[in-house]
């Protein structure tokens, strides 16, 4: 199990490594000067100690390396748009937002995905069975991107339930929250749905029937636990998929979170705020990522055994 | 005893075919058709998608107006007979613009495949093809590439590269292959190991023909199911892409930056969000269903 622990932190370095340094690269590749319109018209004595200030005059594998310094000390860098903001001072005022609104969506997702992925199984074949696998079909057919701007409209402003926007009261997380879950719960639907009918037709559920246990209990006891474990593998990529998705929620109810920051700044096209965010969600991604596959590997030891998955 | 006259009897006709009772042998692929073809939900998909097809082709052929041509006279039209779907504030017609979007939406989604196809199938193959040493470098690249987000990577590909199809492909192709790679060269490692490779080895067969015989014919059912799942998810990709801002520009229409247009102007003119929508829930849940009714219907262990 150590080893296994070992080799996925090491493979989790190194492609925090890959992406540093594919960010350094393509920031290389962008034509112009770093310091805009204005050092045309400095002269040029100006502009080398301008340079030599930013360490721009080093040869770039010198460069290179003191950019892997500073991302690994924590720092990523100052806007480019608004040169009295760090990346990190941005992170830190708009990223606990973002989580919020990940967590409670994922819950929200989890409890109506298992849920509606349990009936759908218990009622193989009957009308609650055909409505759950409806709802996950919608889920998986129609985007985000259309979903979280009808919510918006429909409930937020044409009937006036919830607000249709802003990260305000508890009120104000219920839509974004539900909207980002929807194609989670879909995707959880189906596989749970799948998984329980797969453990429906083994033999120590047979069992477990026929000696007698109420049905309550072979679900909860028997099933579940035994349909859940392929579920949760795929955990990691929809985590991952929770995350990105907030790039869209965030954008469409106007919630100051981390995917606001990173949509603007590519709007605006804030080079180093675009990098050092994209550098900061790969660490989480990959973090998660690597946390899960710990956990799977906790979960089902055949995993480990293999080392991969 | 009474003798029996000759001419009693007969010759009993010579049949070539001794073995009538033997149903027609049926390839794998009319097999697997027969069975795709009673799944009603799979074959409306089938349908679906040669349609959509058809009017992405067609529909912008022989419209009468092209999608970037401005009507200033005629901005945010509702739809009528002039304007099946309405018009957009620059006074587009929504109609071209909406099978424009699906034209290149399916190009992205079959380009993006094809890079899939040929780059995971070619890497996959390799990597189980000569194991050992190779396979094991091969897979650690793979786990490498792997878990590096495709989304941020695209996002940062497209805003240094400029964005367009060109870079939304590229970005697609850098990362999408790993998965049919790592498919591919599991079902390889699968099958290698089977009795009746070993069997045909054993008879003589050469490499060639192992491959093309056994070895092709058992990954492939995979890799088309696979590809009806990459296809869909790289019009996905697109339209997300649109969405916040970096994905193909207008005028070029694509159904993710109608959509995002559409969004904006949901609130007084609903058509313009509903038709490119309808057309993108088609296209993803009919590649959805069609690709879960074609892996029922090539899985070979479902064979009865």
């Amino acid at each position: 199990m150590l080893k296994y622990v070992l080799r996925r932190f090491v493979y989790m370095l190194i492609t925090l490594w890959v992406i540093i340094t594919a960010t350094f690269f393509l920031m290389k590749l962008l034509p112009g000067n770093p310091f805009g319109e204005v050092a045309a018209k400095l002269p040029p004595e100006n502009l080398k100690l301008l340079k030599a200030q930013y360490g721009l005059d080093k040869p770039e594998w010198q460069q290179y390396l003191q950019y892997l310094g500073n991302v690994l000390q924590g720092d990523l860098g100052v806007s480019y748009q608004f040169p009295t903001r760090s990346v990190v001072s941005v992170i830190k005022q708009s990223f606990p937002a973002s989580l919020e609104l990940g967590i409670e969506s994922l819950i929200i997702a989890i409890i109506i995905g298992l849920a509606l992925g349990i009936i759908a199984a218990l009622k193989h074949g009957k009308w609650q069975d055909n409505t759950a696998m409806f709802i996950a079909l919608v889920g998986i057919a129609v985007p985000s991107f259309v979903i979280a701007p009808l919510f918006s409209l429909y409930i937020g402003n044409k009937w006036g339930i919830l607000p249709p926007g802003l990260w305000e009261g508890p009120e104000h997380r219920i839509l974004p929250a539900v909207a980002l879950a929807f194609g989670t719960i879909a995707i959880l639907a189906r596989m749970m749905r799948a998984s329980m009918l797969e453990v429906a037709s083994l033999d120590y559920i047979k069992t477990a029937k026929s000696k007698g246990l109420s049905t309550s209990k072979v679900v909860t006891g028997h099933m579940f636990r035994n349909a859940i474990l392929p579920v949760v593998t795929i955990l990691g990529p929809i985590a991952v998929g929770v995350i990105t998705g907030t790039l869209v929620i965030e954008k469409v109810f106007v919630i100051p979170g981390l995917g606001y920051q990173f949509v603007s700044s590519i709007t605006t096209l804030d080079y180093t705020m675009i990098t050092g965010l994209t550098i900061f969600y790969a660490a989480i991604l990959i973090v998660v990522m690597f946390l899960t596959d710990i956990a799977y590997g906790f979960i089902d030891p055949r995993i480990r055994m293999s080392g991969r998955r | 005893m009474e003798s029996i006259s000759k001419d009693k009897f007969q010759l009993a006709e010579k049949t070539t075919n001794a073995e009538t009772i033997v149903r027609p042998s049926l390839t794998y692929w009319q097999d697997a058709w027969r069975r795709l073809r009673t799944n009603k939900m799979a074959m409306t998909g089938l349908v679906i998608l040669i349609l959509l097809s058809v009017l992405a082709i067609f529909a912008p052929m022989f419209s009468k107006f092209d999608y970037e041509t401005q009507y200033l006279k005629d901005i945010d039209l509702k739809p009528s007979w002039a304007h099946f779907f309405g018009t957009d504030d620059f006074g587009r017609d929504l109609w071209t613009r909406v099978w424009w979007g699906t034209r290149i939406s399916l190009f992205i989604g079959l380009v993006a495949a094809l890079i899939d196809l040929i780059v995971g199938v070619l890497y996959g193959g390799i990597s189980a093809y000569f194991g050992g040493k190779v396979d094991s470098v091969m897979q650690r690249i793979i786990e490498i590439i792997y878990s590096i987000p495709l989304l941020l990577l695209a996002i940062i590909l497209i805003v240094f590269l400029g964005p367009g199809m060109k870079s939304i492909i590229i970005a697609y192709a850098l990362t999408g292959w790993v998965g049919m790679a790592r498919l591919v060269r599991g079902q390889l490692l699968l099958v290698k190991e089977q009795e009746f490779v070993l069997a045909a080895r054993t008879l003589g067969a050469k490499p060639a023909r192992i491959i093309l015989q056994h070895l092709i014919p058992n990954v492939i059912g995979l890799v088309i199911v696979q590809i009806t799942f990459i296809v869909p998810s790289a019009i996905f990709f697109e339209s997300f892409l649109s969405f916040i801002g970096v994905g193909i520009r207008p005028p070029m229409a694509s159904l993710g930056n109608l959509i995002n247009d559409g969004a904006q102007y949901m609130r007084y003119q609903p058509h313009r969000i509903i038709f490119p929508t309808i057309v993108f829930s088609l296209i993803l849940l009919s590649f959805n269903v069609l690709g879960d009714g074609l892996r029922d219907a090539l899985d070979p262990k479902m064979r009865k």
